[in-house]
């Protein structure tokens, strides 16, 4: 994919990743690959580990983790969650939480200016109305508290009005389109599309087939009880929806 | 010794002893600006539909230090006052009271960024068509004890009362506030409320106690006080968004910040 007119060579990597919560393993052996400017696609059923692999990959605390995690051939495993998301990996919440005291605008000039974007306020304001009025958000939005009694679907267009501002390499959504109407979806996923097109790498996490029907994913995984049981392209999906997520339950 | 320095008008404030009298005539406008250094009292009486704005600053090097302050008000009168403590004082005791007469308006602001220990007692007491709104920021210097005290006492029908307190608390940081509101029986059309948003870190210690002593039917009152850390989620939220940990808890309280001062701004909108 073309980045400032260079073909770019980032690449997100997991690599035969055991994950434990205490002693119990939660995740087995997970492997994948995300190249700049891909879509990926990770599903699975409720509980069968898609969102503690998006948290662990942002280094969120809890997880004791063997396996690697490369982020264009770098291992990032130990880094702070500060400085994955300052490498350029963005994580988009599936429960994002409500932070009252903090106005939306306010968190995100410090989120921008950590992750090295330091622009005159005014260049930022102007920006991040543009961002929220790509995602469907009215000016109301922007300085509100940060998700503070916003509606689902509206904490999910915070999510990608903060990925449009943050300009990450690589980027987690975990479920972004639940909460959604349809007309949001195929609003968020023409964004995905975008964004994709300008060179980051998208992995998208959902349990609904609905949200591929309007985007066509280089890969798609199925992960259940911890492992991933099926990559592939689009037959994938079809499968699922004749199925059900119980035919690759048998696979293990 | 006499309490500190004032700009504004002399004709209408006089330092007696440690004492500052500031008596505004009837239909007067005046905006005086005080630095306090000393331990002393101030007395204010505004006459019947005058106006004051007083700008205080609490510079106080004193060990044991005092202020003690008394506004009377006549009918229409406003006042609105700012007091705001910055001393290195060891100890200081605050204590603010307001009589308020019909339709007059009392607003105190107090931003508490004091060093040691301080113990604030404010008090109104509120007459018919009266409003007062008492808003405290409490922001003390790391290793501080606050005590605070509030009472808005509704004396007569139709009048309102707004308290709104907000603060932060460092690890090693006391602060304990007691906030009561009285509406005897038989007043009508009274409004009054109790707010206030604690942000603690952990080794902090914050205690609220909000008390609503109301004894009419006719009283729509509300309260709510939160003491809060920055939950696991809210920090880990923040971090993966490049923000540092201590980047974290300072938009938090800048944020709380923001909100209070934004309600003290709307109080010179009286």
């Amino acid at each position: 994919m073309v980045d400032g007119g260079i073909m770019s060579k980032e690449k997100l990597e997991v690599k035969n990743l055991d994950v434990y919560v205490g002693k119990k393993q939660v995740l087995y052996g997970i492997s994948l690959e995300i190249g700049a400017g891909e879509i990926h696609v990770l599903m699975g059923p409720n509980g069968s580990g898609k969102s503690t692999l998006a948290n662990v990959i942002m280094g969120l605390p809890g997880y004791s983790v063997k396996g690697k995690l490369l982020l264009s051939s770098k291992d990032f495993s130990k880094m702070s969650i500060p400085e994955r998301a300052r490498a350029g990996i963005f994580l988009a919440f599936q429960n994002s939480p409500e932070i009252d005291s903090v106005k939306n605008v306010n968190f995100m000039r410090q989120a921008s200016l950590s992750c090295g974007k330091n622009v005159e306020a005014s260049q930022f304001k102007r920006e991040f109305e543009e961002a929220l009025n790509r995602v469907g958000l009215n000016a109301e939005f922007y300085d509100r508290p940060v998700n503070f009694g916003f509606s689902g679907g509206e904490k999910k267009k915070n999510e990608l009005a903060q990925l449009i501002i943050l300009n990450p390499k690589f980027a987690i959504l975990d479920e972004i389109d639940s909460g959604l109407d349809v007309d949001s979806i195929k609003r968020a996923v023409n964004i995905v599309k975008a964004l994709a097109a300008e060179g980051k790498g998208i992995l998208l996490i959902t349990h609904s087939p609905l949200l591929l029907k309007y985007l066509t994913p280089k890969r798609i995984y199925v992960m259940s009880n911890g492992r991933i049981v099926k990559h592939g392209g689009s037959e994938i999906l079809s499968k699922i929806e004749r199925e059900g997520f119980t035919a690759f339950d048998k696979r293990m | 010794m006499r309490i500190g320095y004032f700009t504004g008008k002399a004709e209408y404030a006089d330092f007696i002893g440690n004492e500052l009298l500031i008596n505004i005539p009837r239909d007067k406008q005046v905006i005086l600006t005080l630095i306090t250094l000393y331990s002393g009292r101030v007395r204010i009486n505004l006459g019947a539909n005058s106006r004051l704005l007083l700008s205080a600053i609490d510079m106080s090097k004193e060990e044991n230090h005092s202020i003690d302050m008394n506004v009377d008000l006549s009918k229409n009168a406003k006042c609105i006052t700012t007091f705001n403590f910055k001393g290195e004082s060891t100890e200081t005791k605050y204590a603010f009271s307001a009589n308020t007469a019909r339709n007059s308006h009392i607003a105190l602001n107090t931003i508490m960024g004091h060093k040691g220990k301080f113990t604030g007692v404010i008090s109104t007491k509120i007459r018919s068509g009266a409003h007062s709104l008492v808003n405290c920021l409490i922001a003390p210097l790391s290793g501080s004890t606050t005590n605070l005290n509030i009472s808005a006492d509704h004396m007569e029908s139709n009048s309102s009362n707004s308290i709104e307190l907000a603060g932060y608390a460092k690890k090693g940081d006391r602060v304990d506030f007691e906030g009561k509101i009285y509406v005897p029986k038989g007043l009508k059309d009274v409004e009054t409320r109790m707010n206030g948003r604690f942000l603690s870190v952990e080794g902090a210690s914050v205690h609220a106690l909000p008390i609503l002593s109301i004894y009419s039917r006719d009283v729509r009152a509300s309260h709510g006080i939160s003491v809060a850390n920055l939950s696991i989620d809210e920090l880990n939220y923040m971090q993966s968004r490049g923000i540092a940990l201590e980047d974290a808890y300072a938009i938090a309280e800048q944020g709380l910040l923001s909100s209070m001062l934004n309600k003290m701004a709307k109080t010179f909108e009286l």
